[in-house]
């Protein structure tokens, strides 16, 4: 039992482990993370694990280097809707005039939201309180699907030269899977950040997701 | 031991994972915008050279157009390149202010009547008829009350007569000027258009000064079909290759009611309860299309007369919508044009043929600064004609917009094969003075769709019940998540 919370340097020193690291934070925060698996039954097969990223969720514990990630993600997603002139709206993407820097700001807005109304609600519905830094992590980890869409989109016209509805159709389903991935794993990134069951962490996505259509309809896309 | 081994051969599969991802997403701009900037392909297709001292000529692999050099009034004539013996006119006649003031005696307000007009005269009699004698009998006022609504009612009048301008802004009796003929280039370096603007400078009106340098027509052509959007609005539409494109931007018009309206509040707030339902202002474009066969009527003879040159017009019949329009007659009222199609399109026909020439409208106009400062604002078009035996007598009508400014446009063309209707560039269009787009890149098919969203909501909560039936199934808690990486799950 001990062993699962413990590992040995090469100086043989004992000392806390990725779950021992979050034992230690559920005992300090009193929330008991997913990742320990404590009174719940998991659903943790090999698809499932993956398509939430929960070994990678459950290393953020380590926060520098997942922060930096995290960055990167950001970064890298703003910078490619501003080259593809995909202007964000959350977890959607329309076509826009704005000027590059105008979309790289609008991208990195719209994830920070994301980060401080999710962490608003969470507060709001179950009382979690800190990992701020840790959810900040997951949410930016979260945010790698649709980062990465703009640069298949870009490529998409290459693939399937003279075929611009097969492009269309293509692209339109690539960002759907890649819509409902990142919806998951936000789902995955709240559980781990804040200590929520996935149960409960699904619907605080839900109600972010019912924000966006909100905003969607208010800025005349649903017209 | 293995386990550790395990755990640490998978955090450098995540690793290498992570790494391939990143340096993918880095390097794909890199393959791709070289390769962008190096797709110009020759498309300097327009040519825009003098035809003689009053007219210039468009010329392009679609469409071959003339307009006036300069001075003269905004007008058109053009033809489908590959042919040449069918050539279509639109002539901007000018504005006409006229009254939406409901009265049973008068047409629907919606559409422009020439029976509104804001005329002076003909209003001043109305105000009289309609609504101070009845008021005056009605009430059996008594001598002060009379005096002070006859001397009221006086003011009104003298106000009307000196303040008032003339209801018709003749184009003809201004005088115009052209900009320069700019080229509209795209992000990526291709040539994909020209643009030009007439700019009213100057009218022998006195009361119609205001107009100076406040009415232009901006006008865009493109070689490669485009989507344009409307800035500060969700506004885009589709402009074809080979069509012009056009807006007219009215910038603080003189309204003649405006000048009346304190007045009649004055009336109210002295006790007398005069209601003018829907007492507003609107103005209405007049345009004249028109199209000839050249092989009766030579292009130099029309050329030559330009105000005539609805008289050589055989467009006997007009397509409105699909719904075709006998001109073949003149009548004295003008017929509105219902529709609820976002973009109204009128095709040149003759007796037997629908012809290659349109001339259509966005039924969206844009209002910029009314009613406040800095408001922006899509309002309603309404049209409508009046036939005029061998031409259409068109007149676009557009809602009050005090001291701000409307732009709307207008566009002209030719149905002609091989015409892609797929946009290439999304362009923003023009606005306030600007004559050249702010931005032209390459266009982006929509990827966002109703059907898409409801797919996604449909799935998400599809997942969130899954999860919470897989909770009472077990009872107990759900999580997907792995507890930790060496350690085995359970289903």
């Amino acid at each position: 039992m001990l062993s699962d919370f413990i590992t040995q340097d090469k100086s043989r020193k004992y000392a806390l482990n990725d779950r021992g690291r979050l034992l230690y934070r559920s005992l300090r925060d009193g929330n008991i993370s997913p990742a320990l698996n404590v009174g719940s039954e998991a659903l943790g097969h090999r698809l499932g694990r993956w398509l939430f990223l929960s070994p990678v969720f459950s290393r953020t514990v380590r926060m520098n280097a997942f922060l930096v990630g995290s960055i990167i993600i950001l970064a890298l997603g703003a910078v490619g809707s501003a080259l593809d002139n995909l202007e964000p709206l959350f977890f959607f993407y329309f076509p826009s005039t704005r000027g590059f820097e105008s979309i790289v700001l609008m991208w990195l807005f719209y994830w920070v939201s994301l980060f401080l109304i999710a962490d608003v609600i969470i507060y709001v519905l179950f009382r979690r309180t800190g990992g701020d830094l840790q959810l900040f992590s997951c949410v930016g980890i979260a945010a790698l699907p649709l980062a990465v869409f703009p640069y298949l989109y870009m490529l998409f016209p290459y693939v399937y030269r003279g075929f611009p509805a097969t492009n269309l159709w293509l692209s339109r389903a690539v960002l759907l899977i890649l819509q409902v991935w990142t919806l998951l794993l936000i789902s995955s990134a709240f559980s781990f950040g804040k200590g929520l069951r996935l149960d409960r962490s699904i619907i605080v996505t839900l109600i972010i997701l019912y924000l966006n259509i909100v905003l969607l309809i208010l800025f005349g896309h649903l017209a | 031991m293995s386990a550790v081994k395990n755990l640490k051969m998978r955090r450098n599969w995540l690793t290498v994972l992570a790494l391939t991802v990143l340096l993918i997403s880095l390097a794909t701009p890199i393959v791709i915008l070289p390769s962008s900037a190096n797709g110009d392909e020759s498309s300097d297709n327009i040519k825009v050279l003098p035809e003689n001292e009053h007219w210039l000529r468009l010329e392009s692999p679609i469409v071959t157009a003339l307009f006036p050099r300069g001075g003269e009034k905004p007008m058109f004539i053009w033809w489908y390149t590959g042919q040449p013996d069918q050539v279509y006119i639109v002539k901007f006649q000018g504005l006409i202010e006229w009254l939406a003031i409901d009265h049973s005696s008068l047409p629907n307000s919606d559409y422009y009547s020439s029976l509104r007009n804001a005329s002076a005269e003909t209003w001043s009699e109305r105000f009289d008829d309609w609504y101070f004698k009845p008021m005056e009998q009605q009430y059996m006022m008594n001598m002060q009350m009379r005096m002070m609504l006859l001397s009221i009612v006086q003011r009104m009048m003298t106000e009307m007569e000196l303040m008032w301008h003339r209801p018709f802004l003749d184009f003809s009796a201004a005088q115009w000027s052209l900009s320069d003929i700019s080229n509209i280039t795209a992000s990526d370096g291709k040539r994909i258009g020209v643009a030009f603007a007439f700019t009213l400078v100057d009218t022998p009106q006195p009361r119609f000064q205001f107009a100076e340098n406040n009415i232009m027509l901006r006008i865009r052509f493109y070689n490669t079909t485009v989507q344009e959007t409307v800035p500060g609005t969700s506004s885009s539409y589709t402009v074809n290759a080979g069509e012009m494109k056009m807006d007219l931007v009215i910038n603080k018009w003189v309204w003649n009611l405006d000048s009346i309206k304190s007045l009649l509040t004055n009336l109210q707030s002295e006790g007398f309860n005069i209601s003018i339902p829907n007492m507003k202002s609107r103005l209405a474009l007049w345009v004249n299309l028109a199209s000839i066969n050249i092989t009766r009527t030579p292009l130099t003879e029309a050329k030559e007369q330009p105000e005539a040159i609805e008289d050589h017009s055989t467009s006997t019949v007009m397509e409105v919508d699909d719904h075709r329009e006998s001109m073949g007659m003149t009548t004295a009222q003008e017929e509105p044009i219902e529709t609820s199609h976002p973009l109204v399109r009128i095709q040149f026909a003759n007796q037997t043929e629908t012809l290659a020439g349109f001339f259509r409208f966005v039924a969206q106009a844009k209002i910029t600064n009314y009613p406040n400062q800095g408001d922006v604002n899509m309002v309603p078009v309404k049209a409508a004609f009046r036939p005029a035996w061998t031409h259409m007598k068109l007149f676009l009508a557009y809602p009050y917009f005090g001291n701000g400014t409307l732009e709307h446009d207008p566009s002209i063309g030719v149905n002609a094969p091989g015409i892609s209707p797929t946009p290439q560039y999304t362009v923003t269009a023009p606005t306030g003075n600007a004559i050249i787009p702010s931005s032209v890149v390459a266009y982006i098919p929509p990827l966002f769709t109703t059907q898409l969203m409801i797919a996604l909501i449909v799935v998400i909560s599809g997942v969130a019940l899954l999860l919470y039936a897989i909770r009472w199934r077990r009872r107990t808690p759900v999580n997907m998540v792995g507890p930790s990486t060496h350690t085995k799950t359970t289903g």
